[in-house]
C-alpha cells in the first residue's frame, strides 16, 4: 500500500515537472497540457477513484506553484474527471484509440473552459477576441491529440486493458 | 468484444462518494488557507526540480537561437552601427552625469540613487494564461520572506526593464512580463525625462503606450523609461523602443506601440528592485 502511494506520488510530481518542462519551451509550444490528457488515461485504466486521487492530487500542487485563483486549478481538474468518467461511463464506454482521443480533446477544452469561467468568476476578466481565433482552439486540440496518440501506444505496450487499432495480436482471441 | 476492454459500467463504487466528498472538503480547506504550511513545504521541495526543467526548456531555446545562421552576418553589422551611435551617446552622457553630479553636491542633494535589490532566480514560467492563451509571467525563487512586494520592478542584468512582480507567496513570486497586459508602467522619454503615458502589454508580444498627450513629439526609435511616478519604481530604467505611432487628429491622446528591448524568453537570473526605504 505504501509503495503505491509512493509510486502515485512520484509520477504526479513527474508530471508536474514535465509540464513545467513544457510551459518553458520555444516555439509557441508552452500551449501543450499535459494534466487533462493524462487524466483520461488514468481514468480509462485504473478506474475513476485512482483518476480523482490524482485529480485533487494535481489540482492542490498546480494551485500551491502557481498564482491563479485559489481551488481554480482544482475546481478545473475535478470538472475535467467529471466530464470524461460520465463520457467513458455512458457515450464511449469503450478504451480504443478514437475513444481516448475523443476524451483528451473534450478533457482539454473542459480544462480550458473551466479555467476562463474561475477567471471570470474572480474578475480577471478575458480577452474575447480569441474565441474568434482559430489558434485558441486549434494548437491546444492537435497537440491534445498528438498526445493521447502517443499515450495511447505506449499503454498499449504495457497493458493489455486498451483495446488495439490497426494491431493484430495472434496471441488475442477476437 | 473481450471483456477487459469495456469499462465495467455496473460496478458502483461506495468509494466514489467518499473521494467526493474529500474533494469538496479539499476545497473548501485550500479556500480558507489550511494548506499554506504545506504550500510552503511543497515549493521548497519541488523548486529545485523545477528549476531544472525550466533549465533544459531554455538550453533546447539556446540551442535553436544557436543554429539560426541565416541573418547573422546582417546582425552584426546592424549592431556593429548601433554600438558606434551609442558610443558616441555616451561620451555626452557620461560629461552630463559628470556635471549633475557636481551640480547635485552643490545643492546638497543625495547622490546617484543606490539601489536595494534582491536577485531571483527565474524558478518556470506559470501555465499559459488561459484569458490570453499566453505565458508572460515568470515564477522567481524569492517571495514576501526575502522582502518582495507587488508592484516591484524587475530588470535583467543590463538594467533593461523584464516587468514587475504580480503576486508574491512566502518563498516564490510571480513576474509578469512587460508584454503581459497585467503590467503596466509609467513610462517617459529618455530625452525629456518627463512622463508621457501608460505602458501596457499586449498580446505577450508588445507593448502599447496609451494616455499619451497629443502635443508629445515621439519618433520611431526612441527608447522609452520607467518615469518614476509609481511609488517603489524609479526613474530612468529602459523599457524598450517605440516602434510606431498611432495619431490621430479627433482622439485626445496618442498611442504607440514599443517593443521591449530586453530579451524575454531566455531569462534565468533577474533582479527585483527594492523600496529605497527598505
Amino acid at each position: 500500500m505504501t509503495a503505491k502511494i509512493l509510486i502515485n506520488v512520484v509520477l504526479i510530481l513527474g508530471l508536474i515537472v514535465v509540464q513545467n518542462f513544457f510551459w518553458s519551451l520555444p516555439l509557441g509550444l508552452s500551449f501543450i497540457n499535459l494534466a487533462p490528457v493524462v487524466l483520461v488515461f488514468v481514468l480509462a485504466l485504473f478506474g475513476p477513484e485512482l483518476a480523482l486521487v490524482w485529480a485533487l492530487a494535481l489540482g492542490v500542487m498546480f494551485d500551491v506553484l502557481g498564482f491563479g485563483p485559489v481551488g481554480g486549478h482544482l475546481v478545473a481538474l475535478a470538472a475535467v474527471w467529471a466530464v470524461a468518467y460520465l463520457l467513458l461511463a455512458n457515450v464511449v464506454t469503450d478504451r480504443s484509440l478514437y475513444s481516448l482521443i475523443f476524451l483528451a480533446a473534450v478533457a482539454g477544452t473542459v480544462d480550458k473552459l473551466a479555467g476562463i469561467l474561475i477567471n471570470l468568476f474572480f474578475g480577471r476578466g478575458f480577452a474575447w477576441g480569441l474565441l474568434l481565433d482559430w489558434r485558441f482552439y486549434f494548437k491546444p486540440l492537435l497537440a491534445e491529440i498528438l498526445l493521447a496518440s502517443i499515450l495511447f501506444y505506449f499503454f498499449n505496450l504495457i497493458t493489455k486493458r486498451i483495446k488495439p487499432v490497426f494491431l493484430i495480436d495472434s496471441r488475442r482471441k477476437l | 468484444m473481450p471483456r477487459h476492454w469495456q469499462l465495467p459500467t455496473e460496478r458502483k463504487s461506495k468509494h466514489l462518494a467518499v473521494w467526493l466528498i474529500a474533494a469538496g472538503l479539499i476545497l473548501a480547506l485550500t479556500w480558507l488557507g489550511v494548506f499554506k504550511p504545506l504550500g510552503r513545504w511543497l515549493t521548497a521541495g519541488v523548486k529545485p526540480l523545477l528549476n531544472g526543467a525550466t533549465g533544459v526548456g531554455s538550453g533546447i531555446k539556446d540551442l535553436l537561437g544557436d543554429a539560426d545562421r541565416r541573418n547573422l552576418e546582417t546582425e552584426v553589422s546592424r549592431l556593429t552601427a548601433e554600438n558606434h551611435k551609442l558610443v558616441q551617446e555616451n561620451a555626452g552622457l557620461q560629461y552630463l552625469r559628470e556635471e549633475n553630479r557636481v551640480l547635485r553636491k552643490y545643492v546638497n542633494l543625495f547622490d546617484e540613487a543606490k539601489y536595494n535589490y534582491v536577485l531571483a532566480r527565474v524558478v518556470s514560467r506559470s501555465a499559459p494564461e488561459r484569458v490570453s492563451g499566453e505565458n508572460n509571467r515568470l515564477i522567481v525563487d524569492k517571495g514576501a520572506g526575502q522582502g518582495i512586494a507587488p508592484g516591484l520592478l524587475v530588470v535583467n542584468q543590463e538594467g533593461l526593464v523584464v516587468g514587475k512582480i504580480s503576486a508574491v507567496k512566502d518563498n516564490i513570486a510571480e513576474v509578469s512580463l512587460s508584454t503581459d497586459s497585467d503590467c503596466r508602467l509609467s513610462v517617459a522619454s529618455n530625452l525629456t525625462q518627463k512622463t508621457i503615458g501608460v505602458a501596457e502589454g499586449r498580446a505577450g508580444l508588445t507593448v502599447s503606450v496609451n494616455f499619451i498627450p497629443q502635443t508629445e513629439k515621439l519618433e520611431a526609435g526612441q527608447r522609452l523609461v520607467t518615469s518614476g511616478l509609481e511609488p517603489d519604481i524609479p526613474a530612468g530604467f529602459v523599457v524598450g523602443q517605440v516602434v510606431r505611432i498611432d495619431q490621430t487628429d479627433n482622439e485626445i491622446w496618442q498611442k504607440a506601440v514599443m517593443e521591449p528591448i530586453a530579451d524575454l524568453d531566455n531569462l534565468r537570473i533577474v533582479s527585483i528592485l527594492l523600496p529605497s526605504t527598505r
